[in-house]
């Protein structure tokens, strides 16, 4: 087995001698015989991003759905408490860790309800004082229908920004791209409207927001890279240290002060790194 | 105005072979054969990858419940979800040791460039498909009672090698994989997690790791 390994290793790195030096005039790797590159296009590494918004939202709404289908069902309470917990997990991550698609659409009707979020939440979090639960079960069937409704509605609505983007040209939507990042960096709404304060998870709010645009960065870097190996080293660097600094002062923290000390070191953080996404939408920009 | 791409084809590590080959009764497509060849041991026998069809029905949110890139919840464990070409809109990756493909086609012909067969005519990919997949093994749930999933869980196997299930075509699958990118450390680098659908000696002790790394 390490034997292939090592043999995979030789061939990987191969491909990506051969890549970088024919890279200024060839668009694909040559095989002996017809290939697949799983390497993404310009296009689809800008609408990945988008797509990872979508269906990320859509992956919350399908698990919020299997509580609502059980809630409905004869499926024992403590059962359903338990899948309603897994779902609420991923449905808050997945929806702060889109928040960046809001901010790109300026506020419009693509935010979900956030509200639908808090009290899915606190019908997960019930305690059951009756016998038959009926009356949790019926409020968990009601939240969590309401927050699949309202993640739908911000999936359907994510899915169309990629739609609109889909005949625009390669160095537009980088360029786009780049800059909603460094906007989103820079105008700090991810450190505003914590929807689970009264559940003490403001920290876990604010990295899913943070890393959500972490997560962009990682599907358009190689054309970064290629551009301006400088620009590349220098978001890879002022990401490492908003990551360092944001796991500093969120990990285990209940409840942010968005005017604090902590909050203000994790904007500055952000800043330093909006300033690099500049640059890099600078590159593409005509 | 079009950008280049980046980098070129990672012609990735992908199936594991056995030494011995069987030939092929059925009138197949010489490429299909030669596939084959590879994958069985035996004459009519079952192919060595299981659950080709099951992995077709992986719900597409799967990767999402459990990525965690960065390690938020500080449980030492980082798992990344890899996006693909898929020649009109990127697609998530599930298929191979390194995340290479989303789709059976494509990982197809990823294998067949890396041993010089092939497969571009899709009647003969889609041949292969239908192939492999009536010849791999139906995976099962390898755990003998819950006390052997609950010493499995403890262990912290599943973090990556999730026990959550998911129903496809009215069967139920456990491929014990968050179908995510780990770093397994120097000399092993980034590899997703291998599904273990279907191994019970996988799943008993001792765990099938050494230091972390898969062996």
């Amino acid at each position: 087995m390490k034997k292939f390994a090592v043999l995979a290793a030789a061939m990987l790195a191969a491909s990506t001698s051969i890549s970088v030096a024919q890279d200024a005039t060839v668009a694909a790797p040559k095989a002996g015989v017809a290939n697949y590159d799983p390497t993404m296009s310009a296009k689809e590494a800008v609408l990945a991003n988008w797509e990872l918004a979508a269906a990320g939202i859509r992956a919350g709404r399908v698990v919020g759905s299997n509580v609502v289908e059980m809630a409905k069902g004869d499926a024992p309470y403590a059962l359903v408490v338990r899948q309603a917990n897994f779902a609420q997990k991923t449905m808050v991550q997945r929806y702060n860790a889109a928040l960046w698609v809001y901010t790109a659409d300026g506020g419009s009707d693509a935010v979900a309800d956030a509200s639908a979020l808090t009290e899915a939440v606190a019908a997960t979090n019930a305690q059951c004082e009756a016998a038959d639960c009926k009356s949790e079960r019926a409020a968990l069937l009601a939240a969590f229908t309401r927050a699949t409704e309202e993640l739908d509605r911000a999936a359907v609505a994510a899915r169309a920004e990629l739609t609109e983007r889909e005949e625009q040209a390669d160095a537009v939507l980088m360029s786009e791209q780049l800059s909603l990042i460094a906007d989103y960096l820079d105008e700090a709404s991810w450190a505003e409207d914590f929807t689970l304060t009264q559940f003490g998870r403001d920290g876990e709010e604010l990295a899913a927001r943070i890393v959500g645009a972490m997560s962009l960065w990682r599907n358009i870097e190689p054309y970064v890279g290629v551009a301006n190996q400088e620009i590349d080293k220098a978001i890879n660097a002022r990401s490492r240290n908003l990551l360092r600094t944001m796991r500093m002062n969120t990990r285990g923290v209940e409840t942010l002060d968005v005017e604090g000390a902590e909050v203000a070191e994790i904007k500055q953080a952000a800043k330093e790194l909006a300033v690099e996404f500049r640059r890099a939408a600078g590159l593409f920009a005509s | 105005m079009r950008l280049r791409r980046p980098i070129a084809t990672a012609v990735l590590a992908f199936f594991t072979h056995h030494a011995s080959a069987g030939s092929e009764g059925e009138l197949l497509p010489d490429a299909v054969t030669e596939c084959l060849a590879c994958h069985v041991s035996e004459e009519d026998g079952p192919l060595d990858i299981i659950g080709i069809r099951a992995l077709s029905g992986l719900p597409e949110e799967w990767q999402f419940l459990f990525e965690d890139a960065y390690d938020l919840d500080g449980d030492g464990v980082a798992g990344a979800m890899r996006y693909v070409s898929g020649k009109d809109g990127a697609l998530a990756a599930k298929f191979g040791q390194s995340l290479a493909a989303a789709r059976f086609e494509d990982f197809a012909l990823i294998a067949g460039a890396a041993h010089d067969i092939d497969l571009s005519a899709p009647d003969i990919i889609a041949t292969l498909e239908a192939v492999f997949e009536a010849r791999s093994p139906e995976p099962t749930i390898p755990f003998v009672d819950d006390e052997a999933l609950a010493r499995f869980e403890a262990r912290g196997c599943a973090q990556c090698h999730v026990t959550r299930t998911y129903e496809f075509e009215g069967k139920t699958y456990m491929p014990l994989s968050d179908f995510l990118m780990h770093d397994l450390g120097e000399g092993n680098g980034l590899r997703r997690t291998a599904p273990l659908w279907g191994c019970e000696d996988c799943t008993t002790d001792p765990a099938p790791h050494a230091g972390g790394a898969h062996d």
